[in-house]
């Protein structure tokens, strides 16, 4: 074979890569879109209806993984306090922190140890206390030694956990209200339910007040925005079309439900390795295929989480890397699902296309545009083919972007401005130009450092915390005792009639109503703070609203509620005396 | 494609548009007629049918029984009850739900057999909407139908039934209920009536159901499970239910059960109902070698009437291994905590 023989073939080689591995992504897009919108119209009485099972959901532990967390770890425990769930408990795994992210938990909750008989189901480094908040009965928080790896403290979270439910989310993460009850539907409608993964949405330009996520935003910075586009295109696609063929190899380490006693049948995370959240996902299927068992491993496309992402070269790069070294991890580990006659479409498409387009094909991908750029500039491949094949490229890439906006705006519309559309549409454009490419050769630089088995190690996520506000407790004794105690009614009109979830009540020129309430803010009546409350709480209060206290507009209801505020005072005192 | 994208953003601010002018128009007429039915209600344009059913469907829903007769006179005035029926027979998936949801709250007799129909659909969350839909047209008639269904529809979610058969009530659920689950559990048995649909149903799955019962039943079937049946899930299924003193000496014996999921119910069960003589049954589950059995009968422990912290203490050093200790400052620790 001479020279130019073997370009030629490495030219129709290279092609034939770029087919197949467009070809697998249009079969993702062509199944998201079948599925997506149709899935959507079956939540229509969820969304829009008061009446639900609420009060029947499967209790689940939420578990918080925090190293060195001491910016965001308040609002984030907030966040999740007001989460509209009938049973959840607050596991805080602070992983060895070296800032002050126990102390600051330590003041704002009131933590005091507690003497709990830990189990050691799963391995990780000891556990030094266990805490308990006074104020809020359901978080609980897990001192340990610094295990080094997110595995480790996932480990610890999934031993402290009390409930058959487990959730392990960032400390970063933001849930929205509904997440929790849109991602435990997978376990209800069908019981060999093991694991079910959320969407994961950008933080970054958004707004969070007081732990919740308030406006819904993009970001100026262009890394973060062309992360936006990513995320889309990773999580309405991928995610989608491989849960679609039960299929589904990778839940994010950022929200995921998991069947506790599964994962502790399979040894948990595996505490050497960087990808440890697709690693344990691989290896329960494998362990459930393998074996025969039944089991299903789904994707709940509305139940989202935000989180932050990096916005500089270097902590996208560090963050690239570790996720290409933990996928070839993950799948090399997993190697005998593929093509194995037990193994199913995972085993025949998922695994095989993560492994030769998502694995190894971040190499190929990388020296494929360069060995066709090298061979126009050699004179060995004619302008037209050049120009054909990069056109075809860039086009592929440009089409994956635009079909994921598009099915976005057919199912979630979740940036309503014709300005957030634009930009995201710029954004869709000039990531094709540099950042596609810059993205390739991180995913290689992944793939070499996996080749030749440098130490794997956690790279330190600087956050940038800016979309976050300070959260506000019901703990403040200074702000407790400025508060009069005499109702100061705000109401905007007069109450009318008392309906099961609020009051009707009539101003001169509007009418209101608070029919089919999701949530409920209580907020004080001076400033009219809100004051985070716990599921339970709200229920009462609901229950029991005096007939000129409450005002309610659309979902939310607004509680001026002094004698809530009464009771924390009163809280306030008997800890005092504690 | 950039520009079908931009087409599409088109189409759904003129859609919200359209949906914010029908909400203006009718969400004070419809508010007003929880009060009084408004003099003059105009006949409901088919654009707006979708738009009214879910704006009516919320506020229904949001209501209390006795509050909603003038709201279903708004409706069947304005033709609501017509477009649903029409949406019954073509829509898509979005619509056909709000109109079953309507027809049912609506009460409309009239809409029976193309709501009867739907029970057969595959779609679980549309037949499913129609099952809650018959039976709050007519409990007694639809119980007969929807109870086989409830075994053999695995689809039909167990917080769904739940919601739904807490929403009928027991007067209607505890009889056809208790016979479902001796179908279910008489796997052998020649099929009778409803039984050959429900003889392929884990019993378990109608068990938990029972909560909604009358507690007479409930006494009932747990005796009958307890002394009839084998299975792990079925007995542990009973002793989740079960809250009367009087099945207590037949729970007594599966704390001892070599089955850990089952000593783990029992325990629960004795603590719900017990007394004074079954302390010393749970101290000795305390040193179970499953951590949930231990964990649950200190709580059992704790919870019985004749127990106060400071025996749970003396309980607590007497304790001869740390198992036992540690299980009991745990829940100890708990209580102080409540």
């Amino acid at each position: 074979m001479t020279l130019i023989d073997f370009i030629v073939a490495a030219q129709w080689g290279f092609l034939l890569f770029f087919v197949f591995l467009n070809g697998g992504y249009l079969i993702t897009i062509f199944l998201a879109f079948l599925k997506l919108p149709d899935y959507l119209q079956h939540q229509v009485l969820r969304y829009k209806l008061p009446r639900a099972p609420g009060d029947f959901l499967p209790p689940i532990s939420l578990v918080i993984l925090a190293y060195n967390e001491e910016q965001v770890i308040v609002s984030s425990i907030y966040s999740l306090l007001q989460l509209d769930y009938p049973t959840f408990e607050i596991v805080v795994v602070s992983d060895g922190s070296k800032d002050k992210t126990l102390e600051v938990m330590r003041e704002e909750f009131r933590l005091t140890q507690f003497p709990e008989a830990f189990r050691y189901r799963l391995a990780h480094k000891p556990v030094r206390t266990v805490y308990q908040s006074t104020i809020y009965p359901k978080l609980r928080v897990i001192d340990k030694e610094n295990g080094g790896s997110k595995a480790d403290a996932s480990n610890a979270g999934f031993n402290g956990a009390r409930f058959s439910l487990v959730c392990p989310l960032d400390a970063d993460t933001v849930l929205q209200p509904d997440s929790l009850k849109l991602l435990v539907q997978p376990f209800l409608e069908n019981p060999e339910t093991i694991a079910v993964g959320g969407t994961v949405r950008i933080i970054n330009g958004c707004q969070v007040q007081d732990g919740v996520l308030t406006q819904k935003g993009l970001p100026t910075n262009l890394l973060a925005l062309f992360q936006i586009v990513e995320y889309l295109r990773a999580f309405l696609f991928a995610r989608v079309g491989f849960a679609a063929m039960n299929a589904l190899p990778l839940i994010s380490g950022a929200f995921g439900l998991f069947h506790k006693e599964s994962v502790i049948a399979v040894g948990g995370y595996k505490l050497d390795g960087l990808g440890e959240d697709m690693e344990l996902v691989m290896r329960l299927h494998s362990h459930f295929r393998l074996h025969g068992k039944p089991y299903s491993i789904s994707f709940v496309a509305d139940a989202a989480c935000w989180t932050e992402v990096p916005e500089s070269l270097s902590g996208l790069g560090r963050q690239r890397i570790r996720w290409q070294r933990g996928l070839m991890e993950s799948l090399m580990r997993n190697r005998k699902l593929m093509f194995h006659p037990k193994s199913g479409l995972l085993g025949w498409f998922s695994i095989p296309f993560m492994f030769f387009f998502e694995g190894i094909g971040a190499g190929l991908e990388a020296v494929g545009f360069l060995f066709i750029i090298a061979s126009y500039a050699l004179g060995l491949m004619s302008l037209d083919a050049f120009v054909a094949f990069i056109m075809l490229a860039i086009g592929m890439g440009l089409l994956q972007s635009v079909a994921a906006i598009l099915l976005e705006e057919m199912t979630f519309n979740t940036y309503p401005k014709i300005r957030q559309l634009l930009w995201l549409m710029f954004a869709v454009i000039v990531e094709s130009f540099g950042y596609r490419q810059l993205n390739s050769l991180w995913r290689m630089v992944g793939l070499f450092r996996w080749l030749f088995e440098t130490e794997s190690i956690w790279g330190e996520m600087v956050r940038t915390a800016s979309w976050t506000s300070k959260a506000v407790g019901i703990v403040d004794s200074k702000r407790l005792k400025a508060i009069p105690y005499s109702l100061q009614s705000k109401a905007a009109g007069t109450p009318l009639l008392r309906t099961k979830y609020n009051w009707l009540f009539k101003t001169e020129s509007i009418w209101g109503k608070g029919g089919g309430i999701d949530s409920l803010t209580v907020k004080s009546p001076d400033s009219m703070t809100p004051i985070a409350i716990d599921s339970e709480k709200q229920k009462s209060i609901l229950s029991s609203l005096p007939k000129d206290s409450a005002t309610g507009v659309g979902n939310v209801a607004t509680v001026l509620a002094d004698d809530l505020w009464e009771e924390a005072v009163d809280e306030e005192i008997e800890h005092k005396e504690i | 494609m950039m520009l079908q994208v931009l087409a599409f953003r088109g189409i759904v601010v003129y859609r919200e548009r359209k949906r914010q002018r029908a909400k203006k128009f009718w969400q004070p007429i419809l508010l007003e007629s929880v009060v009084s039915v408004p003099l003059q209600i105009s006949r409901l344009k088919r654009s707006d049918a979708y738009e009214f059913l879910t704006l009516w469907n919320n506020l229904r829903e949001s209501l209390y029984d006795n509050q909603v007769e003038k709201l279903n006179e708004t409706a069947r005035t304005a033709g609501a009850d017509i477009a649903a029926r029409r949406f019954l027979k073509k829509g898509n998936v979005r619509k056909r739900l709000m109109a079953v949801r309507m027809l049912g709250n609506l009460r409309d007799k009239e809409s029976w057999d193309a709501l009867e129909e739907l029970l057969g659909q595959v779609d679980a969350t549309l037949s499913f909407t129609a099952a809650q839909a018959l039976l709050q047209i007519d409990a007694e008639k639809a119980v007969k139908i929807v109870m086989p269904l409830v075994a053999s529809r695995t689809d039909w979610t167990h917080e769904a039934i739940s919601l739904m058969f807490k929403e009928v009530g027991a007067d209607v659920i505890s009889l056809p209920l208790s016979k479902a689950v001796i179908a279910a559990c008489r796997k052998n048995c020649p099929a009778q009536e409803a039984d050959t649909l429900v003889q392929h149903v884990p019993p378990s799955r109608l068990i938990h159901l029972m909560r909604f019962s009358h507690p007479r039943f409930v006494t009932y079937m747990v005796r009958y499970i307890l002394l009839t049946m084998t299975d792990l899930e079925t007995i542990a299924a009973a002793l989740k239910v079960s809250d009367d003193p009087a099945i207590l000496p037949a729970v007594r014996q599966f704390l001892s059960d070599e089955r850990w999921q089952i000593r783990v119910n029992a325990a629960n069960t004795i603590g719900r109902t017990g007394g004074a003589q079954d302390e010393q049954l749970l101290i000795s589950a305390l040193h179970d070698k499953e951590w949930w059995v231990r964990y649950r009968s200190a709580q059992a422990l704790a919870s019985l009437p004749s127990v106060d912290l400071e025996k749970l203490e003396n309980i607590a050093a007497a304790q001869t291994d740390n198992f036992g200790r540690d299980i009991l400052r745990q829940v100890m620790a708990e209580r102080r905590l409540v």
